[in-house]
């Protein structure tokens, strides 16, 4: 961890230039600066801590791969967030083909989430675990927009969706949230 | 830093409190020696690299859409009445390949699809008479990988049976069915096949 002790004065922007030439203790050292913010937007999204954890090391393995590409027009975190929201999105996608496979299981139960709903306790982790109930579509547009304040045009291109869609699912998220927790 | 309002520009309370949770949160553990190790196959020359990996995932994709689509064909065609079976077995009890395990509750919530389990019970059934088509080598092989995977479906299911709510169990508990239903269906496919070669 040698590298480690002298990252702090260096700027980012020079960490993905040595990146982009091929240093892993410059890397490391973005992965120490960037990895709470590429792990909370993935753990928000998939609301498993485990995938987050998948999608959280296949995001920075996806920026060694494209560091090269990256050609600072936006905050570098704001890049691996796009990457990371790839992933999610990926995963989403599996999962979702997954349970339809030959109907190889079917809910037995007719409200899973019922149980998982938050009741007393925290504001914050009503609110985390209200999040975490959400439909993917309108969980992954709450998260990039209010939890992390991106603009629907930006949430709307890392989702790869419209920006109507992305009004529409936000708008179906607080209405949702609403109903969940004001109860 | 975007303010996302109601219609009538006002945010309402709940996105308001979510612009002020947490936008770091640190894993529970230190990834970065599974990544640092994943770095390294990385360095690889990236185009055969990207095109062996593209390769795979379309042949992937493509046996997967052939399965998919292939049983539910074969299912479609059958109308035969469901079997639902819901015995939960012992834990990491080896099974032969012959002997059907009809467990398998994916815990409380899930249970197997009839149409999937009416599938799975009649190819296992027309099992015996299709290895008997196959060379006795064949034959040897497609048993073994049988009573590898029933083997893994009997101890997932079991430890299913003390944590049902563990997910990943729940995942790999079907995705051994998955390959059981594959195999199954390859032996159906061979069988059905070997007239032709013969012919030929």
């Amino acid at each position: 961890m040698t590298a480690e002790t002298s990252v702090p004065e260096v700027s980012e922007a020079l960490l993905v230039r040595r990146a982009s030439s091929g240093d892993v203790a410059a890397f490391e050292a973005l992965y120490r600066r960037n990895s709470g913010k590429v792990y909370a937007v993935c753990l928000r999204m998939t609301g498993d801590r485990q995938k987050a954890e998948d999608c959280t090391q296949e995001a920075f393995v996806q920026a060694w791969r494209r560091i090269g590409t990256f050609q600072g027009r936006s905050a570098f975190s704001t890049w691996l967030h796009r990457i990371a929201v790839n992933q999610v999105l990926s995963m989403q996608r599996k999962d979702a083909r997954r349970p339809g496979f030959l109907e190889i299981v079917e809910e037995r139960t007719e409200e899973p989430d019922k149980a998982r709903r938050p009741r007393d306790g925290g504001l914050q982790m009503d609110l985390e675990g209200a999040i975490r109930s959400l439909p993917d579509g309108a969980r992954n547009v709450f998260v990039l927009l209010a939890v992390h304040g991106y603009s629907h045009e930006e949430a709307a291109n890392m989702l790869g969706v419209a920006v109507g869609t992305c009004k529409a699912q936000l708008h179906r998220a607080r209405r949702l949230l609403a109903q969940r927790l004001d109860q | 830093m975007t303010e996302h309002g109601g219609k009538d520009g006002t945010q309402d309370r709940w996105t308001v409190q979510a612009g002020k949770l947490p936008r770091d949160i640190q894993p529970e553990r230190d990834l970065w020696p599974e990544i640092e190790a994943r770095l390294s196959i990385a360095e690889e020359p990236r185009v055969a690299s990207g095109g062996w990996r593209l390769g795979g995932a379309i042949a992937a994709a493509v046996a997967l859409v052939a399965i998919t689509s292939t049983v539910t064909v074969w299912v479609v065609d059958r109308q035969e009445p469901a079997i639902i079976s819901q015995a939960p077995a012992p834990a990491g009890i080896a099974r032969p390949a012959r002997a059907l395990p009809s467990e398998a509750t994916f815990g409380p919530g899930y249970a197997l699809g009839p149409k999937f389990e009416r599938a799975r019970q009649q190819l296992s059934r027309d099992l015996d008479e299709q290895l008997e088509s196959l060379s006795p080598q064949t034959r040897e092989v497609v048993k073994k990988n049988l009573a590898h995977i029933r083997q893994a479906m009997a101890e997932i299911n079991g430890s299913l049976a003390d944590d049902p709510g563990n997910v990943l169990l729940q995942q790999l508990l079907m995705a051994a069915y998955q390959d059981e239903m594959a195999m199954l269906m390859e032996v159906n496919r061979m069988a059905q096949s070997l007239p032709t070669r013969k012919e030929i």
